[in-house]
């Protein structure tokens, strides 16, 4: 979607954080000149957490795999293996276009640089130490960029440290701080449960749709403050609100920016929020 | 790997005066002989990572705006990457990765296409700490 500058504040969700950072083709390019389409663009620091938590640490499990096989083939097929859900078939296509979909420095490689260079210079280690690099960097960059794609970053959660990724001495990398570490719960938790009504409203909305794995845990998780409002918020509730954070706690003169907008407009509705896609 | 850093860096100087000309077609020209010298300096990447990383950067920010000629500003920072390679060749990945953020400021991707495969195959399935312990 396409729009103009209707409004210009924007709140920005995780799926257009990582679009803008870890995607190379198309998707990068929407997220980036979606943030340019806004004067003010907020990113709550949920959106990192759950940045850092799904498809960074995604990358940095696949850098692992890299790391760890001795063929660009083997990794693929170690990576093919997390395809248990329904989705297979499409996984297994999605592997399959690898093969004409890249361009890889491998093929333009040549015998002599074997001669010259050593083994290291071979089609299939270069394209090993290709992808192993590639990650890499990009995982690093992501890092170092998380907090500069957007004029502001807000909503701190005095909970949940961001803690550089650390390198073994195996070369793997390391996310030291997938999630929050409360003392006692989580730092949203009086926050919500001064917003009853709302956390109310959010729940009855999610208690009307599928109970995918997603809304199961939402589902959960906002009951907490419907029945047991006292009790601790741990941090498995806190990573099962997702996206119903950002409808609760996006400012109300700014847009919810992100690529699922299915999702987020049943929740932004609740509160008259619009959402808008790249 | 330090003459072909050299034949590299050459390659990048005509290039820019060419552009500096509106010679477009000869600057367009030594971009490709330089190009062609990427994979033998990837090659090279021995080195250390921070080698390897900006060589391929480079080659994949070229290859992701095939369409398109690189422009003058483009052009300079990947002339800025490789000179910085010809002074640290042992360059860290660390210090590379900087690099590499100032080539994605004058609007170049140094990264591969597949890892948009990889990302896609992780949204349909997941990584989980099943995942995880699974290679370790």
């Amino acid at each position: 979607m396409s729009e103009s500058k209707s409004s210009s504040k924007a709140f920005v969700d995780t799926t257009v954080l990582a679009d803008s950072l870890l995607k190379v083709s198309d998707r990068r390019t929407a997220a980036r000149d979606a943030l340019k389409r806004f004067d003010e663009t907020s990113l709550p620091v949920y959106a990192i957490k759950e940045f850092i938590g799904g498809p960074l640490f995604n990358f940095v499990y696949a850098h692992k795999v890299f790391m760890n096989v001795p063929t660009y083939s083997d990794a693929m097929s170690r990576i093919q293996r997390l395809s248990r859900t329904p989705q297979r078939y499409k996984t297994a296509s999605a592997l399959e276009a690898i093969a004409v979909a890249e361009e890889s420095i491998a093929d333009c490689t040549a015998q002599e640089y074997v001669d010259k260079y050593g083994a290291n210079a071979s089609i299939q280690q270069t394209r090993l130490d290709e992808m192993r690099l590639s990650l890499k960097t990009i995982i690093l960059i992501a890092w170092k960029k998380r907090r500069e794609m957007t004029t502001d970053v807000s909503n701190p959660l005095s909970c949940y440290f961001e803690t550089a990724p650390i390198e073994t001495k195996q070369g793997l990398l390391e996310l030291p701080t997938r999630k929050c570490n409360p003392p006692n719960e989580c730092c949203m938790a009086d926050q919500l449960r001064s917003r009853a009504k709302d956390v109310e409203k959010l729940f009855d909305v999610v208690s009307q749709l599928d109970q995918d794995r997603e809304n199961s845990s939402r589902r959960k998780a906002l009951r907490h403050f419907k029945r047991t409002p006292k009790r601790p918020m741990t941090e498995d509730l806190c990573k099962g609100l997702g996206d119903a954070v950002f409808a609760l706690y996006c400012p109300s003169d700014f847009k919810i920016l992100t690529t699922n907008l299915r999702d987020h407009e049943i929740l932004a509705n609740v509160f008259g929020t619009d959402v808008e896609s790249p | 790997m330090l003459p072909t850093l050299d034949e590299s860096l050459e390659n990048l100087r005509k290039s820019i005066k060419s552009k500096n000309e509106a010679q477009h077609l000869e600057a367009d020209d030594f971009l490709q002989n330089f190009i062609s010298l990427l994979p033998e300096l990837f090659a090279g990447r021995d080195l250390g990572n921070g080698f390897g990383a900006i060589v391929l950067g480079i080659f994949h920010a070229i290859k992701n705006s095939a369409s398109t000629p690189l422009d003058i500003r483009q052009t300079k920072a990947v002339f800025e990457a490789i000179d910085t390679l010809r002074r640290e060749p042992y360059i860290s990945h660390l210090a590379a990765v900087d690099i590499l953020i100032g080539v994605e400021g004058v609007g170049l991707v140094p990264h591969p296409v597949a890892l948009d495969v990889i990302s896609e195959t992780f949204e349909l399935g997941s990584a989980d700490e099943e995942g995880e312990k699974s290679v370790l």
